[in-house]
């Protein structure tokens, strides 16, 4: 007999889906974003934190995913792999020595998500402001690096653009904190999946306007053409 | 939000998920992995059918093995032999079929009822005699007792064999999940339209300004006569030279009128 439904491991997923989300440091925001997920037909294989809840150096556990986090006090970026993932894939965390990146190499013996590649990257950051207010914490070259498989950036960079928000008029100091960063992706030619103008943040007190400030970019080796 | 797919590799870019009480939405990028998606259905080997493979096999001969072979042809025979006794175990193998529809509590127990039930049913159908639609009735009790039966002891299998995480799934299967605590509005399913259906309510759309009435000319009156001028004149104050706007002034206002003149012309 078939075993009955509920009990293991959650159900493995049909495709490969990615998830970010900045979760302010809050555990019932991570608790509501796991738990949603029990509504859809399948579970995500990589769900990407940034700021996730941290007690005395420990991130909370989920049932069916295993975390990665970079070897910090308050490490702010962590990353959840769904266990079925990685019973298909060799994944390898990268840390960089800094407690706001982190990368995933993945890896399989047979090409990968359409491509000719058999590796795959995916970088999770969380860039914030510096003392100064006009250098973030993430360099563009950290953020963009030139590889020669397929690479996922995403993260929360806190960078403000008219190419990620055109109908928004921006102060002279974010469009200078944020061109190096839209400078390096063209010259390394990533491509902004984010739909243009579409905000990620509804700030929930004050009276800050909502933005689009949670990206996502891949780079060349993901074009049709390559 | 979803972005069109721009890459073959990317299928979407999406805010599909609920709020999760951050200020931040949830973005899910999905991808598409052939690897994952085209693997070859495994077979159950479990439900071979031996009785009917047993003949077939010892009947199976072993293709002759080539004579003083190299290394390669060696190799290949025996790949040749082998997948041909694969194919053979997969032709009285079941492959799965997986489908939304497929219950958890279904065994092939069922699957011969149910194939009785239903050629009863058209036995019956096809004589129309008392006996067929009996045996038609009996077989049919037979295959929903035998139904009610798995289901029973595939939910008593589920809970002598829950644990401490899956009782809430147990209470919920038993009791069905909860109503959603947000209200819902009739005719608005997605967040966009109730948005609308609450704006439409509070804020209805203000009818379009219609400018008044003109007066048209009457055609069908006669012109005024002479006495009806001179009466409609006579109402009217005295022309005077100038007013202090510098233009004569034709028609007297109130005060004018109520003020004796004292001065002709």
């Amino acid at each position: 007999m078939p075993p009955p439904p509920g009990l293991g491991l959650a159900p493995a997923p049909a495709f490969l889906s990615i998830i970010q989300h900045n979760c302010l440091g809050s555990c019932n925001v991570f608790l509501s974003l796991f738990e949603s997920f029990k509504e859809a037909t399948t579970y995500p294989s990589i769900v990407l934190l940034q700021d996730p809840p941290v007690n005395k150096a420990h991130l909370p556990s989920f049932n069916g995913f295993k975390s990665f986090f970079p070897p910090a006090g308050k490490p702010r970026v962590a990353a959840y792999l769904h266990m079925s993932f990685l019973s298909n894939y060799t994944v390898l965390p990268r840390f960089k020595g800094v407690d706001d990146v982190l990368a995933l190499d993945i890896s399989a013996n047979e090409p990968l998500f359409g491509t000719a590649f058999h590796s795959f990257s995916v970088i999770n950051a969380y860039s914030t402001n510096t003392a100064d207010h006009w250098v973030h914490s993430v360099s563009p070259e950290d953020l963009f690096p030139d590889l020669g498989f397929p690479l996922l950036v995403l993260g929360d960079l806190n960078i403000h653009n008219t190419l990620s928000d055109a109908l928004r008029h921006f102060s002279q100091r974010e469009i200078s904190s944020s061109t190096p960063y839209f400078e390096k992706l063209a010259e390394s030619s990533f491509a902004h999946l984010n739909p243009p103008g579409e905000y990620t943040r509804f700030p929930l007190v004050g009276n800050p306007r909502p933005s689009v400030i949670d990206l996502a970019f891949a780079n060349a080796p993901l074009l049709p053409l390559h | 939000m979803q972005t069109p797919p721009s890459f073959p590799s990317i299928k979407s870019c999406e805010a599909s998920l609920p709020s999760t009480g951050s200020d931040h939405i949830p973005i899910t990028i999905t991808l598409a992995t052939p690897s994952l998606n085209q693997k070859p259905p495994r077979p159950r080997w479990a439900d071979t059918d031996w009785e009917t493979l047993d003949p077939v096999i010892k009947s199976f001969k072993v293709p002759a093995a080539p004579l003083c072979p190299t290394p390669l042809q060696l190799g290949e025979w025996m790949s040749e032999s082998l997948n041909r006794l694969i194919a053979l175990l997969k032709e009285h193998t079941p492959v799965p079929r997986p489908s939304h529809h497929s219950k958890p509590w279904w065994t092939p127990h069922l699957s011969i009822l149910r194939r009785e039930y239903h050629k009863a049913a058209r036995t019956a159908r096809k004589h129309n005699s008392p006996h067929m639609r009996e045996v038609a009735g009996t077989s049919r009790m037979w295959y929903f007792k035998a139904i009610k039966a798995a289901k029973n002891k595939s939910w008593s299998s589920f809970l002598l064999t829950a644990t401490p995480q899956s009782l809430w799934t147990a209470k919920s299967f038993a009791y069905g999940r909860a109503q959603p605590r947000f209200p819902s509005l009739p005719g608005a399913e997605t967040p966009q339209q109730m948005n609308s259906v609450l704006l439409d309510h509070f804020f209805p759309p203000k009818e379009p300004f219609s400018p008044p009435p003109r007066l048209r000319p009457n055609r069908s009156a006669q012109p005024p006569t002479t006495d009806e001028i001179a009466a409609a004149l006579s109402k009217c104050s005295r022309l005077r030279p100038q007013a202090r706007t510098g233009y004569p002034t034709l028609f007297g206002n109130r005060s004018t009128r109520s003020t004796p003149q004292t001065s002709g012309i």
